[in-house]
């Protein structure tokens, strides 16, 4: 029974701690997704056409966007109900994700979509999002079936500004049925 | 895969105007600087180690690479050492790379004139690197971010505006260089083409001002 011991120990260690490595391996993973070309993000930005979805380019070395961040994250956590998407697109270099991206991420409790644009012809890009629009960031649009309904090329003043742009464009409210009682 | 932007698309392609159906834009980015073709005027600015630096010095210039830079923007310190090579291989032929850090120091302690020098001497930068800490040069340029670069010929004409190449991430995936094009093109008296790229990059810190009296805010 002596013997047993520190084998049971190693063996409640490692059940304790596999799922552990496992949950944080996890949540690593699925902070965001990399897309190396802009038909990439495309791609991805056309599976919520059913939905009225925002799309914000930032970056975190642009101060005005990251102030704006949690304005998006209070946008998509008030209207989930109403059919509202929101994705962010990041624009920090894939090789400074680690100490950029990541770290604002470990900083911030964000519920939003986060994707990495790691295209780096802007050039090419640039233009196929919205044709006149310059590249400075932030920006932020709203489209409904993949078309585009409105840009924004600043930062939003705070929350109420940002919600005044994307409200016209909001599904209806969800009718809230009353429980019968019994 | 259907086409996320085809109203864009179309947009682009001028077949639809600026009417009902087109997006609509809160545009805050009115720029008013110089267009291809426009005569860039002269300018006196102070360099790092406390000369001033004007367009006319350079009595033998046959253009100039005039490009607005600053010291933590990720986009303009992965451009650093592209700037020196693109001086070291044109100076010499008549056109010299003259940078200028347009940020104004008040919103932005990094892009001071200590830290500029800082920046010039770590960097060993061999062209000047002037300070436009009083922002009256960048917005004639029409500087909106930095790294933003503009190419002149001998008579100070906008010739090329934009981007330096086509990867300002990984320098061995650059395939097309346009600011050494646009370079190429004048020494053989040709238009550069294309003449305007869009630049990612950082936005242009500006002086904090009173919105009411209009003042500097420090």
């Amino acid at each position: 029974m002596q013997s047993l011991f520190p084998s049971l120990l190693i063996l409640v260690f490692a059940l304790w701690s596999a799922p552990l490595a496992a949950q944080e391996k996890a949540k690593t993973a699925e902070r965001y997704k990399v897309f190396d070309t802009y038909d990439e993000l495309d791609a991805h930005l056309g599976k919520y056409a059913g939905q009225t979805l925002v799309v914000n380019f930032w970056a975190t070395y642009c101060p005005p966007c990251v102030k704006e961040v949690p304005y998006f994250n209070e946008l998509q956590e008030k209207y989930q109900s109403q059919n509202l998407k929101v994705v962010m697109v990041n624009l920090d270099f894939k090789s400074q994700l680690k100490v950029r991206l990541d770290k604002f991420l470990d900083d911030h409790s964000l519920n939003l979509e986060i994707v990495v644009l790691a295209d780096q012809d802007a050039d090419a890009w640039v233009p196929r999002v919205v044709a006149d629009w310059d590249g400075g960031l932030p920006f932020t649009m709203v489209l409904q079936k993949g078309n585009i309904k409105d840009t924004h090329r600043a930062e939003f003043e705070n929350f109420e500004d940002l919600e005044k742009f994307v409200k016209p464009f909001l599904g209806p409210k969800p009718v809230v049925v009353a429980k019968r009682r019994r | 895969m259907k086409g996320l932007f085809p109203l864009v698309t179309l947009f682009a392609a001028g077949l639809i105007g600026f009417g009902a159906i087109s997006p609509a834009s809160h545009s805050s980015e009115k720029n008013t600087g110089y267009i291809i073709g426009e005569q860039a005027a002269d300018f006196r600015l102070k360099n790092y180690d406390g000369t001033y630096v004007s367009l006319s010095d350079y009595k033998d210039a046959r253009g100039f690479i005039v490009v607005f830079t600053s010291n933590h923007c990720p986009y303009a310190e992965a451009y650093e050492d592209r700037l020196i090579s693109l001086h070291r291989k044109f100076a010499d032929k008549g056109f010299p790379l003259i940078a200028i850090n347009p940020n104004a120091p008040e919103a932005n302690p990094g892009d001071n004139a200590q830290a500029n020098m800082a920046k010039a001497k770590e960097k060993k930068f061999p062209f000047p690197y002037l300070s436009d800490s009083l922002q009256h040069v960048f917005p004639r340029f029409g500087a909106s971010r930095t790294p933003h670069v503009f190419v002149l010929d001998a008579d100070r004409i906008v010739r090329y505006s934009g981007t330096v190449d086509d990867n300002a991430e990984i320098p061995s995936r650059v395939k097309k260089r346009y600011v050494e094009d646009a370079v190429h093109k004048l020494m053989v008296a040709e238009d550069p083409m294309p003449s305007t790229t869009k630049t990612v990059g950082c936005k242009i810190r500006l002086v904090p001002r009173d919105s009411i009296t209009g003042k500097v805010k420090i």
